[in-house]
């Protein structure tokens, strides 16, 4: 995919045009006035046909178009009339010009558009009763909407081999209409060159030239790209129809962008879940990860309480006896009682367990995922969060990626940044190992010390950062893991801070930006957990409660013979599989909660299904186990949780709304005082192919269709197609 | 005794079964009352008409008139015998589900 010219970059408004700041003001273009349908519209010079017609409140049917995605204009379907001229045009590629009088409805327009469809169904299958896409097939709709009610066609159809592009997209290609979205989409959106066109008119194919795997991680965005049934969902074929699933709008938990999803169920399980747009997350788009892995949510899951019994096996048993036994053991702790919270744990959970652990007199309340605590550690949230947000990395002009792979630590991140060195020049310079970002990148090695150099602008690249308008530096989670992160942490804070004071930006423009891993970190943190696990490996607490980390951070080595583990989670993994309570939670389908995405956002997700069992909504457990430790918590239902929250953090309950984070200057400052040195070991992330990326954590792990990808991956590195 | 037919007949006894039925004959009685069975008293009141084994079922419904005392029923290997109606007791058949469970649980890995 070429970058576009900057020509591209000037027509285009929206945020871009703060980008170039003045110049554009001084050259702001006279809106020009057209007619749609006889009604006046005034639009910007350079809008196309359609575009004008979308302002005026006209759908213009489209197969090829896609406002993601480049123009094509190879589909004609959204022909229309316009006065005084003389054959119809194509509204999508057709820039309007002054005065022009476009009908959308006249007899010229619903004659062209009917000759089209009659062509595209010409090699059409007559299958909708048995393909995946009936029922939310634009063909199919269109067709009812601008067909003709009968075929002049007599000859033969035509066919096409089906390809095989992978476990997760399923193709059908005779039914395709080569609208060309799939391969616009692979190209300029997911950065792989994988799929394209063959032979012409009659004979055009779509595929992958030759036989090799679709090897991306936003794979599955091409079934809900595709207009008719040529691409579907590999594992959803023949599962349901469209209009008799349920669907319930959520949030997705399975990496910490927070993308919203719906989610499509019936008779108590997840058929298939599908993006919603969100301009500021996920745009229309989903990760495989997310949009795949929900089989996992039928497997491995815990179904009852167990208490282990006199043998050291686990035992399911009432509720009753694992929340009594549970709550003997807390009382008998006498205060020495520690939490570690997992990566997909809701806030409501978390509060729930902070205010159980310290009125039990505990202290140890921490996440599994580390993060440094020198300085001003957590108690600033700006040293926290991705605080340009995910959309405003689209103004910045410079990144520097230190020790991530947002790739795969948060694809749809990762198209952000594509997105921006494609259409706004952003350069981007990665410190770590040589990863594949699908964007050309500077890779500036992988030594720890260059961020040192970078600070004291001894590094040659000092330069290119200090003279970018809008620089942007992200930092990966999995480096201030290290031994040395608070080192590194204070560094890049000094760094950020010395390019925010000398940048173009503003005192708006925010420069450090940590991307996190999971979805629960940012709430945990808000909400005062300390991060890693360092005090409870320290100073081991007699009951120790591990709400859903499966990540083994800590582990039965770590703890003293007698300490009792009660796990409550959703999934049987390596936290249950050391506990000696278990208690059954919900996974996100099955619980209202409010996560905190990696710029700030609380987001809530809608309970879909019930929690299978006897697994139990998991700040309910919580709650049920305080009254009957004997330390009651004082919140009953969700609304008293909910004001509880408010009290510790109140941006937690400001759903949908970014909580931006400042005090930078008194961050830098305190990070200032960090002593330390840089660790000797090259910078590494834990990601690094596309096979790394399926599989992080208890749902994706529990998933038959993640394990598939991974083994597809893993044969297709035997392929000589790929480079 | 009336206390478990509601009713007071005589009649020549003709045979007993397996489980100790015993069937009486009175030619007197009009045809439908005139043959009967005595349940074997360890059934109490809580006898029923499949406690009849089918080779005295013929005899007692007058598809015939020769009870197996006096003509031997036909016997093959492949004969299961007779097995009274289990309806209401812990042997009666329950179904099951065929299908995988939509929900497959998690089995804690056994330590001994």
């Amino acid at each position: 995919m070429l970058r576009l010219g900057a020509s591209r970059v000037l027509q285009n408004g929206g945020g871009r045009a703060a980008v170039l700041g003045t110049r554009t003001q001084a050259s702001a273009p006279e809106k020009i006035e057209v007619f749609i349908n006889d009604k006046p519209v005034m639009v910007e010079p350079g809008t196309t046909v359609l575009q004008a017609a979308a302002i005026a409140g006209v759908e213009i049917p489209r197969f090829c178009y896609h406002e993601r995605l480049s123009v094509a204009g190879n589909c004609r379907m959204c022909l229309v009339e316009v006065e005084k001229s003389p054959k119809p045009v194509a509204a999508c590629a057709m820039p309007v010009m002054k005065g022009w009088r476009v009908k959308t409805d006249s007899d010229l327009t619903r004659k062209a558009r009917e000759g089209v469809m009659e062509f595209l169904l010409i090699n059409h299958p007559l299958d909708c009763p048995i393909c995946d896409q009936g029922g939310e097939c634009d063909l199919q709709d269109q067709s009812m909407a601008f067909g003709s009610d009968r075929t002049r066609f007599l000859d033969k159809k035509r066919a096409v081999e089906d390809k095989n592009i992978g476990p997760l997209v399923k193709t059908i290609m005779t039914r395709c209409i080569h609208c060309t979205r799939c391969v616009r989409f692979a190209s300029e959106i997911a950065g792989v060159e994988d799929l394209g066109t063959t032979g012409r008119g009659h004979d055009m194919q779509i595929g992958t030239y030759v036989e090799k795997m679709l090897m991306s991680e936003l794979s599955g965005n091409v079934i809900d790209l595709c207009p008719v049934g040529a691409l579907t969902s590999k594992p959803y074929a023949f599962t349901a129809r469209p209009w008799e699933v349920r669907r319930t709008d959520s949030i997705d938990v399975l990496d910490a962008l927070g993308s919203n999803i719906v989610v499509n169920h019936r008779t108590g399980e997840v058929l298939r879940i599908l993006p919603q747009t969100n301009e500021d997350i996920n745009e229309e788009w989903l990760s495989d990860k997310s949009r795949f892995s929900y089989d996992g949510l039928k497997r491995q899951r815990l179904i009852h309480p167990m208490v282990k019994d006199s043998n050291g096996d686990l035992r399911p048993c009432e509720w009753e006896d694992a929340l009594i036994v549970a709550a003997k053991a807390l009382q008998a702790a006498d205060g020495s009682v520690g939490a570690i919270a997992g990566g997909l744990v809701d806030a409501e959970s978390l509060i729930a367990m902070k205010d159980m652990v310290n009125k039990l007199g505990g202290e140890a309340v921490c996440t599994e995922e580390i993060f440094p605590n020198a300085g001003t550690g957590t108690d600033l949230r700006s040293s926290y969060l991705l605080n340009t947000g995910i959309a405003g990395v689209e103004e910045a002009d410079l990144a520097l990626l230190v020790g991530t792979n947002p790739r795969f630590e948060a694809p749809l991140f990762n198209a952000r940044l594509r997105k921006a060195w494609v259409h706004n020049e952003l350069d981007v310079a990665m410190i770590g190992p040589k990863v594949n970002l699908t964007y050309d990148h500077e890779n500036l090695g992988d030594d720890a010390s260059i961020i040192q150099g970078l600070l004291d602008g001894s590094h040659p690249f000092a330069k290119r950062l200090s003279s970018a308008k809008k620089p942007i530096i992200v930092v990966g989670s999995s480096l201030l893991a290290r031994p040395d992160g608070s080192t590194l942490h204070a560094k890049l804070l000094q760094l950020s801070q010395k390019l925010r004071n000398s940048c173009e930006g503003g005192a708006d423009w925010r420069v450090l930006n940590v991307l996190h891993r999971v979805a629960s970190q940012v709430a945990a943190l808000d909400l005062g957990y300390a991060p890693g696990v360092a005090s409870i490996r320290n100073a081991p607490p007699k009951v120790l409660f591990l709400l859903g980390a499966d990540e083994g951070a800590i582990t039965r080595e770590d703890l003293p013979k007698d300490t009792v583990v009660i796990y409550q989670g959703h999934h049987g993994d390596r936290g249950a599989e050391m506990a000696d309570i278990v208690l059954p939670g919900a996974a996100y389908t099955e619980k209202t909660a409010t996560y905190v995405n990696t710029e700030g956002r609380a987001q809530q997700t809608q309970a879909a299904l019930v929690p299978p069992g006897m697994a139990r909504e998991d700040w309910k457990i919580i709650r049920a186990l305080s009254q009957i430790a004997g330390v009651v918590l004082t919140y009953d239902n969700l609304d008293e949780i909910r004001n509880r929250m408010t009290e510790v953090s109140p941006n937690l309950t400001r759903y949908g709304d970014v909580e931006e984070a400042n005090y930078f200057a008194q961050a830098t400052d305190l990070a200032k005082r960090v002593q330390g040195s840089v660790a000797p070991f090259p910078l590494d992330v834990p990601q690094k192919k596309l096979e790394d990326f399926y599989m992080t954590d208890p749902i994706t792990r529990a998933s038959a269709t993640m394990a598939k990808c991974i083994v597809a991956v893993k044969k297709e590195a035997s392929n000589k197609y790929h480079d | 005794m009336f206390s478990r037919t509601d009713d007071l007949k005589i009649g020549t006894f003709v045979g007993e079964d397996s489980l100790g039925n015993k069937y009486y004959q009175d030619d007197n009685l009009m045809m439908g009352r005139n043959r009967w069975v005595i349940y074997h008293p360890r059934y109490g009141v809580d006898y029923e008409g499949s406690l009849v084994p089918p080779e005295w079922f013929g005899w007692l419904h007058h598809k015939t008139d020769q009870p197996p005392t006096k003509v031997a029923p036909v016997s093959y290997g492949w004969l299961s015998g007779h097995q009274e109606n289990v309806t209401g007791t812990e042997e009666a058949y329950t179904p099951y589900t065929t299908t995988k469970p939509k929900i497959e649980a998690w089995v804690p890995p056994k330590k001994s």
